[in-house]
């Protein structure tokens, strides 16, 4: 045995990884960003009981458990042609915006806030979280750990665990809520809507009154006019569990609203010659590229993307918000990135009413839960809005529940594409004629990152390491010529 | 004293899944022998990552952290002991918080007044790390070292009078 200091080390390879290929001229040719999938894991699945995927897929994230147990949990009820008593269906949209309003207040405070809390233009030494704590004060920071906690305090309670959660089961859920236990989710209800007021008040204050940070959220660098996606109630308002898949234009028009078990007739994958990785895009608009605009099918998925998608929020304070936030910035749909911090906060106004508004519904308590499933299995698909988008899951089973296939779809998968036009865009404008801002670049890619708010930590989790970002130049003849880390 | 062992890790990743079952086997046996000396001993395994650990840490005096990790030239199967303070890193930009290491969530309790307790680590160098069940062979072998390693740990702690509830 050894004594040792580890440097920065990371089990998370390739991660973050981006490719920049130079022309002749020493110009951009063409940036990359790599985001890494779920490799192996359709392998792993294959022989196994598909009623073991909402366990199973809620290991493989860190840090959305939640959205891969109830992705799993919705297939199986597809799977097995079974729908859940209206109990169930409210039991697991609570629990679910529980876990979204968990997820997305440490997003707005501790990832987004070094960009907007304490400002892109603060020495690099304060864009952290403790420049952030410096900027909202201490009583701030530690309501955000209270509201967190309380919130994953009520996940476990109805999830009966702490950490995997096993609520869900095709048809319904493992047990059904008190009345005491309604009543604590009433009052968590009423501190997280104060939160989430709380949050968005700090966001006008810091972020809207500054005319600098406006003109950056909606500066060229950080706006590209794709599709959006996102999962929407009938009267196409946005639903983190549940409804159809709509997607808009870059005009903001409907293109097309279809139930998941259709997607493979409206999303396809792009392979590159140079990457494993796989770009999603509709297929009625067809792959033009790593272009934007109405003629590329290149779509976008999570908050901003979720609002875009739709006609309004479902609850009364979270519709004013966002209806502030269009005229804000000039009409629907908006095309900036860095707006995603925005409307994550709109979100989380929206995610705690909606824990009221199930909470205070008395049939949420009906003690009956579940349906058993009683049809022959063949193939399941469900879908959920993880916090960072449209996440999907898809079993092809036997007649006897075993996994034959599966493809899961995650949230940052579909985001990639438009991602790339993010780094695109960065590269082109600060390198020229081979001559890179090394701090500038690396910045400004870190800022599109962080509003998408990609996650890779699937099937990972980090001890002592980070993930670094790296940048790689390639010249004309594909010789690697720089590598930038950080 | 307040004193949390934790393993983190996913066991559906072959040798990740190290502080997962070194953990289930300390609590086996901490079941059968529970320590006195007015220690308070907890074991939890945890697959979560980035500021969810700080959730589990917070509210301990002590806590002993099982991990498998991947350094630059490691063996398969190589222990490491140390102490979270030696991870001098400082408080690097990280490009998203998923990714944040202990030092970062140190930083942030210490930046808020939290309790965050002191932290020895215990990792074990991973061989594979795709998906799968079981450990490797390297890593199979270094499990009962390790597991001496975090008893003697825990046999080091300081013994304390029970303090006033």
């Amino acid at each position: 045995m050894k004594k040792i200091i580890i440097d920065p080390i990371t089990r998370l390879e390739g991660h973050g990884k981006i490719t920049i290929f130079l022309n002749e001229a020493g110009e951009v040719e063409r940036a990359y960003f790599q985001v890494p999938e779920l490799r192996g894991f359709e392998k792993f699945a294959e022989g196994r009981q598909a009623e073991d995927m909402p366990q199973i897929t809620s290991r493989i994230c860190g840090v959305c458990p939640w959205a891969h147990h109830m992705a799993a949990t919705k297939a199986l009820d597809d799977l097995y042609k079974v729908e859940p008593p209206p109990a169930a269906k409210k039991l697991r949209e609570l629990a679910y915006n529980l876990f979204m309003l968990e997820d997305h207040a440490l997003h707005f405070f501790y990832l987004g806030g070094p960009d907007f809390l304490v400002g892109p233009k603060a020495p690099k030494a304060e864009r952290n979280i403790l420049g952030v704590i410096g900027k909202v004060g201490l009583e701030a920071g530690k309501r955000v750990i209270q509201m967190r906690k309380e919130l994953r305090g009520l996940e476990a309670k109805m999830g009966g665990r702490t950490i995997h959660p096993v609520m869900g089961l095709p048809g319904g859920v493992s047990k059904g809520l008190t009345e005491a236990e309604r009543g604590e989710c009433l009052a968590v209800a009423e501190r997280a809507i104060d939160f989430t007021l709380f949050a968005l008040k700090l966001f006008e204050e810091v972020v809207l009154k500054n005319q600098g940070y406006l003109e950056l959220i909606s500066s060229e660098a950080y706006t590209h006019r794709t599709y959006y996606m996102g999962l929407m109630d009938d009267k196409n308002r946005v639903n983190f569990y549940d409804g159809r898949l709509r997607v808009v234009d870059p005009n903001g028009r409907e293109l097309v609203k279809f139930r998941v078990q259709d997607y493979l007739d409206h999303i396809a994958e792009h392979v590159e010659p140079w990457s494993y990785v796989k770009y999603p895009y509709l297929k009625a608009i067809g792959w033009k590229g790593f272009l934007d605009g109405e003629g590329s099918g290149i779509f976008s998925v999570a908050p901003l993307a979720r609002l875009n998608a739709s006609e309004g929020l479902a609850t009364p304070r979270a519709q004013e918000a966002y209806e502030r936030m269009y005229e804000t910035l000039g009409g629907k749909p908006v095309h900036h990135t860095l707006a995603n911090h925005w409307a994550r906060v709109i979100e989380m106004i929206y995610a705690a009413e909606r824990i009221q508004e199930l909470a205070g519904d008395p049939e949420i308590t009906d003690p009956n839960v579940r349906l058993l499933p009683e049809e022959v299995p063949t193939v399941g698909i469900g879908v959920v809005e993880a916090p960072r988008g449209v996440l999907i899951h898809h079993y092809e089973t036997d007649e006897r529940g075993l996994i034959k296939r599966a493809n899961l779809i995650v949230a940052t998968q579909n985001n990639s594409a438009r991602m790339v036009l993010s780094i695109d865009k960065a590269a082109k404008s600060l390198i020229k004629k081979g001559e890179v801002v090394d701090d500038g670049l690396l910045n400004m890619i870190e800022m599109a990152f962080r509003a998408y708010d990609p996650c890779h930590a699937c099937a990972s989790h980090a001890l002592p390491g980070r993930m670094p970002l790296v940048v790689e130049l390639f010249d004309h003849q594909g010789e690697l010529i720089r590598k930038i880390e950080r | 004293m307040r004193v949390l062992i934790l393993g983190l890790g996913n066991e559906l990743l072959r040798d990740d899944g190290l502080g997962i079952y070194a953990a289930q086997a300390l609590r086996a046996e901490l079941e059968l022998k529970p320590e006195k000396r007015g220690i308070e001993l907890e074991v939890l395994e945890s697959p979560l990552s980035g500021p969810a650990i700080l959730d589990l840490l917070i509210g301990y005096d002590r806590a002993i952290i099982i991990d498998a990790v991947r350094t630059e030239g490691g063996r398969p199967g190589e222990i490491y002991e140390l102490d979270l303070d030696e991870l001098q890193l400082g408080l690097k930009p990280s490009p998203s918080l998923h990714y944040a290491g202990l030092p970062e969530l140190w930083a942030l309790a210490e930046g808020l007044g939290l309790d965050f307790p002191k932290v020895k680590i215990y990792a074990v160098e991973a061989g594979d790390l795709s998906f799968g069940e079981g450990l490797t062979e390297a890593v199979t072998k270094a499990l009962p070292e390790l597991l001496s390693l975090v008893r003697e740990e825990i046999r080091r702690l300081p013994s304390v009078n029970r303090a006033p509830a």
